[in-house]
């Protein structure tokens, strides 16, 4: 497989002192679809802005990122689109969805866009897209919100697409249907995936690749049965046994023998 | 029979003309857990802040121990609310963040008059130890703390009063999934000590299932269905229950290609 993405030993602190991301190293190859793992202050996110071009300038970086085998980083936009937790905070609040789209289009792909508006909402599963590009982001729900800000991640045909716990605020059947989505335009397009979530079951079912991570380490990569099934670092084993699954026996009953 | 500890009959409310809770009615036995779960929008929380009193119900009836709670107003109100809490999922908007630990744990004791004065302070460490926090936090402030250590900040709150019922509204679904576990287990044990009802909002059927003995799933203002949560979950009878079941995301569980 060729390596799109090569980051060797990158190391990320945003104070200067303690690092956010501490020597990590990834490869994503082409048409990979990696699922990122973490809770809250692993880094997970950090490393993706750092993929991405997007941490602020007062960052201290070292470390590579190679993109497709140069010593070239990724352009934001065309080689890279970003999915953000918060579509509302991605899109102008005062701005039809059509011209938002246009308006990206333009910028990103001048007039050799084979793309338009219409067939971007369409990629994103709205059956009627003249509709949608007619509405204000206040009058989408939050599910559509987010099937809109992926048209505007997509709009510069991305290599790679990052979606950085863009299903963490949606409830769990509009989730689902966002992660079908991704999963389906990243098998159309060929494009690779980083899908970043603190939620191990949702990345294990449309990643091929798992990688955990913890206060600013990656511990454990490998495919979502190796994670799964043998985990060799203890936390990793933590997080696959917090998995509140629908069946097996539940807390409840097992917590039903008398207290002492 | 004993009566429920809550009963909840033809509960409504519409926001501009639009039904969020519609003739919502169930019981909710001391010591028991009922779950209430669906999407966004489908009248779960509105249901929970009427139980609250948060908001005023257009139509219905809420018995709590006996009496109808929409009766009450004012001193009348407060004085039952010792006995009803609430915790949310939002932390940073619940306290006060300037706050510290022991003004937050204070503030109920304070309010409701319990134990003489000079105990308080004792009773704050012990609400401490007892949710899993060091006593050595009391002076701390509130902003200080985790995620994870505000929502234990939060419990012990809610337990200040030593309330019959704890409505729960979405409080473990910000939490990191190794807490989470954590306070699951933290809230059965508090259950089984000391008998209180739990009224356990949250979409994420995962969770339910750990702690809840009875679910209701609501979809636009009405309880589509409501049993055992086991039943539900094997066997849902309607079309949102089944897309819930359906939804919840499964360890190795390979996404279907449409």
């Amino acid at each position: 497989m060729t390596p799109l993405l090569e980051i060797t030993k990158l190391t990320v602190s945003y104070d200067g002192t303690t690092p956010a991301l501490h020597e990590a190293n990834l490869t994503v190859a082409a048409g990979e679809r990696v699922g990122l793992i973490g809770e809250s202050g692993s880094g997970k996110s950090t490393l993706a802005l750092a993929i991405a071009g997007l941490l602020p300038r007062t960052a201290r970086v070292s470390g590579s990122i190679r993109w497709q085998q140069t010593d070239t980083v990724p352009r934001k936009g065309t080689d890279i689109g970003y999915v953000f937790q918060d579509p509302a905070g991605s899109l102008d609040p005062v701005m039809r969805i059509g011209a938002q789209l246009a308006e990206i289009l333009r910028v990103l792909r001048g007039k050799q866009s084979q793309l338009d508006v219409p067939e971007l909402l369409a990629r994103v599963g709205f059956p009627d897209p003249e509709i949608i590009a007619a509405r204000y982001p206040h009058q989408l729900s939050g599910g559509q919100k987010q099937r809109v800000a992926i048209a505007c991640a997509l709009a510069g045909q991305p290599r790679l697409l990052i979606a950085d716990e863009a299903t963490s605020a949606l409830d769990t059947i509009v989730q689902a249907g966002i992660v079908r989505l991704l999963s389906r335009l990243t098998a159309d397009t060929g494009s690779s995936l980083l899908f970043i979530t603190h939620d191990l079951a949702l990345a294990s079912t449309l990643a091929d690749r798992l990688v955990v991570m913890r206060n600013g380490r990656i511990l454990e990569a490998g495919t979502p049965r190796e994670i799964i099934e043998h985990p060799r670092h203890p936390y990793v084993a933590s997080l696959v046994a917090s998995h509140l699954a629908l069946e097996g026996p539940t807390l409840l009953e097992t917590q039903r023998e008398p207290a002492q | 029979m004993t009566a429920p500890l809550l009963s909840v009959h033809d509960l409504a409310k519409s926001f501009g003309g639009t039904r969020a809770v519609d003739k919502v009615s169930f019981d909710l036995a001391a010591g028991e857990t009922l779950a209430l779960a669906g999407l966004s929008g489908s009248g779960k929380s509105t249901v929970a802040r009427m139980v609250m009193r948060l908001i005023e119900p257009d139509a219905g009836r809420i018995d709590f121990m006996g009496e109808d709670l929409t009766r009450h107003s004012g001193s009348a109100l407060r004085a039952r609310r010792r006995h009803i809490q609430m915790v949310f999922q939002d932390t940073n908007s619940s306290f006060n963040p300037r706050a510290t630990v022991a003004s937050a744990l204070l503030d109920p004791l304070n309010t409701f008059d319990i134990l003489p004065k000079p105990q308080r302070a004792h009773e704050v460490r012990h609400l401490l130890e007892r949710v899993g926090l060091s006593p050595g936090l009391f002076d701390r402030s509130i902003h200080e703390l985790s995620g994870g250590q505000r929502q234990r900040v939060a419990i012990a709150r809610a337990l200040a009063s030593r309330p019959a019922l704890i409505v729960l509204d979405e409080a473990l679904s910000a939490v990191d999934a190794s807490i989470r576990i954590d306070l699951l287990e933290l809230l059965l044990d508090l259950q089984r000590e000391q008998g209180i009802s739990y009224l356990f909002i949250a979409h994420d059927l995962g969770m339910i299932r750990a702690i809840a003995h009875r679910t209701a799933i609501l979809d636009a203002g009405r309880i589509a269905e409501i049993g055992p949560t086991q039943s539900i979950i094997a066997a849902p009878q309607t079309q949102i229950g089944q897309q819930l079941v359906a939804a919840a995301p499964r360890l190795f569980h390979v996404a279907d290609q449409p």
